[in-house]
């Protein structure tokens, strides 16, 4: 049998359900809004035209692009310790705290989340052991609430490629950093960190290109306070005043931004040619 | 010769259930070239490793350079390891793998630098100094794995069978090379390997341990010539083994009956009449006769022979139960079917603690 024809299926699922809408979309994002707010058709740059006023950039793009930052950056700095210490248990051990890491797998997203908008209110008890220490910090409605949120649903995402490159990292280069009188810091500098970037690497990029995009998060604990690129998104197509073609352009906007970051990263593991 | 390098005192490891070192006393000098030589699982590894730092010995104490280092940590003792597999860093280059010792030791970066460029032509590697250890032969990686080990300039050099991994004749030409280093640095080696031949070959002294335990220590030509033990016998070399009885003693002489032979043995310690013995007799220390011939001590009927170039190889019954392997060199006609006779020189037949 002719190996090609198992493309077919899933071939034809990608052009069907991806390519296809991702062509409407993108002849909707040079399209006119009409007085519903759907789609008039025609050609024009006004949408993206639009895009050019600081007012966004300051706003729902620069608050995507700021807190998917610090939600990478914060990931990293709470996944690695874990990832790392997972990757050093014996077999059973390991497995079972890998499962945990997934566990809240199980359950929906927007319920977490939802059950995160119960913990931040002003009346839960996070906020209340906070004032008790004299922290009259708002969570819900805020950036901090957000940034919250984004960690804890993107964590798991920056823990798994982490664990996979570090477990598989030869201890013995461990064992030859220390034999050549390394202390611990300096193998963990020297040895383990530079030879676990594609780990880094591809855990940033799992929770940094979904986090920009994302509009749940920022929705339910931003409650409408901390505007995302996501959040503009999904209101103009299902908000009160929708306006389709601009929304497009937005959509087509952050996958372009997205594609940015994804070419940077398959540069960045082409160049470490150390590897293999 | 006489001033100790590393001396192991006692020295047990336990993981788990298993004993992997049993009461390991060894003392190595200083500027030795001395071996561990064992099958895989016999301890020796894990000796190295214990000499190392990576390992704690369950009991017994470790001395280097006569000061106790039984709970230094590695990056504190005087000792760097060449690493089975090498364990270059795959993401620095030649250069930065050698360095990194002498960094850690915080020196100026010319005294590296000087070095670094001063190992890299003693193993051969300059001008491969800014190549990635991927983009070297396995041959490369084992000399920049010994470079990076000698560069600290280290009182003890340990190898974990560094040689493991190359095809016979690269292995042939490291083992020069290595012999070569350890002449012109006179720092101590300790060899780990489970290749007997190049044991014997490198090594000013052997130990030859199994299951853990140090069997024997001696030269190459004392384990070779006078093994101990009926392993150390048939581990180093080959050994033809003959189950006997003392039936006559003169002094350190004695007549053993073998089955329905007999033959004359020399041996170190006096002998009992009817003591059980087990004496071993090199396949290549027996030359082949006429069966007619005088000195000829027993005759036989040739079963097989294996010609193997350098040497043929023949099965040669003695006696209903017993057969021995002979080794000639070269090819003399003998062909199977035919009655030959078998002699030795006396010493040849060495007499073996029934252990």
């Amino acid at each position: 049998m002719n190996a090609r024809i198992l493309l077919w299926p899933g071939l034809a699922w990608l052009v069907l359900f991806f390519a296809a809408p991702l062509g409407i979309i993108l002849l909707i994002s040079f399209a006119h809004r009409s007085p519903q707010g759907i789609v008039s058709w025609g050609f024009n740059l006004g949408n993206y035209l639009r895009l050019v006023d600081p007012l966004y950039w300051t706003g729902p793009f620069g608050n995507s692009l700021v807190l998917a930052a610090l939600t990478t950056i914060v990931c990293l700095i709470l996944g690695y310790p874990v990832a790392y210490s997972i990757a050093r248990r014996p077999a059973p051990l390991k497995n079972l705290l890998l499962f945990l890491v997934i566990l809240p797998f199980f359950t929906n997203f927007l319920v977490r989340i939802y059950a995160w908008f119960i913990l931040l209110r002003p009346e839960g008890w996070i906020a209340g052991v906070l004032r008790s220490v004299g922290l009259d910090l708002a969570l819900l409605g805020s950036p901090l609430g957000v940034l919250i949120g984004l960690v804890y649903g993107y964590l798991p995402f920056m823990i798994l490629p982490l664990y996979a490159t570090l477990e598989r990292l030869d201890v013995t280069l461990v064992e030859a950093a220390h034999d050549l009188g390394a202390t611990r810091w300096q193998s963990f500098w020297r040895i383990i960190l530079p030879l676990s970037r594609p780990g880094m690497i591809a855990g940033s990029v799992l929770v940094f290109i979904p986090v920009l995009g994302e509009f749940i998060t920022p929705k339910l604990l931003g409650g409408g306070k901390v505007p995302m690129f996501g959040v503009l998104i999904e209101e103009k197509f299902l908000g009160r005043v929708p306006d389709w073609p601009f929304g497009a352009a937005l959509a087509v906007t952050l996958m372009a931004l997205v594609s940015l970051v994804l070419a940077r990263y398959f540069h960045q593991v082409k160049e470490s040619r150390w590897i293999g | 010769m006489d001033e100790v390098s590393v001396e192991l005192r006692e020295i047990s490891k336990r993981f788990g259930q298993t004993l992997a070192v049993d009461r390991v006393t060894l003392q190595i000098y200083k500027g030795e070239f001395f071996s561990l030589l064992g099958p895989s699982g016999c301890g020796k590894t894990t000796t190295l490793r214990i000499i190392a730092g990576f390992e704690r010995p369950t009991s017994g104490e470790l001395f280097i350079n006569g000061r106790r280092a039984t709970e230094t940590p590695p990056q504190e003792r005087d000792v760097n390891l060449v690493f089975q597999h090498y364990a270059l860093f795959p993401h620095l280059t030649v250069e930065q793998n050698v360095a990194f010792g002498l960094e850690m030791q915080k020196l100026p970066r010319a005294t590296i630098r000087e070095r670094v460029g001063k190992v890299l032509e003693l193993v051969r590697l300059d001008g491969l100094g800014s190549r990635f250890p991927s983009q070297l032969s396995g041959g490369q990686q084992q000399r920049v794995a010994l470079a990076r080990a000698l560069v600290p300039e280290p009182s003890v050099l340990l190898l974990d069978e560094p040689l493991g991994a190359l095809d016979l004749k690269l292995r042939q030409e490291m083992q020069l090379e290595l012999k070569r280093l350890q002449r012109e640095l006179k720092i101590t080696f300790l060899y780990v390997t489970h290749d007997q031949e190049e044991a014997l070959k490198l090594s000013d002294r052997l130990a030859v341990m199994h299951g853990g335990r140090v069997l024997q220590v001696g030269t190459p030509q004392e384990i070779y010539e006078r093994p101990a033990t009926r392993f150390v016998a048939d581990f180093i070399g080959e050994s033809n083994f003959l189950e006997g009885r003392v039936v006559h003693t003169a002094g350190t002489r004695a007549v053993v009956q073998i089955g329905p032979l007999q033959t004359n043995v020399l041996s170190d310690s006096p002998l009992q009449i009817n003591q059980p013995v087990t004496l071993a007799l090199r396949p290549e220390r027996i030359q082949l006769c006429f069966p007619d011939e005088d000195n000829s001590t027993w005759t036989g009927l040739v079963e097989e022979v294996l010609y193997a170039g350098k040497e043929t190889r023949y099965r040669v019954r003695v006696s209903p139960e017993i057969i021995l392997t002979v080794s000639t060199p070269g090819s003399n006609g003998i062909a199977v079917g035919e009655r030959v006779g078998l002699t030795w020189a006396p010493q040849s037949l060495r007499l073996i603690h029934s252990a």
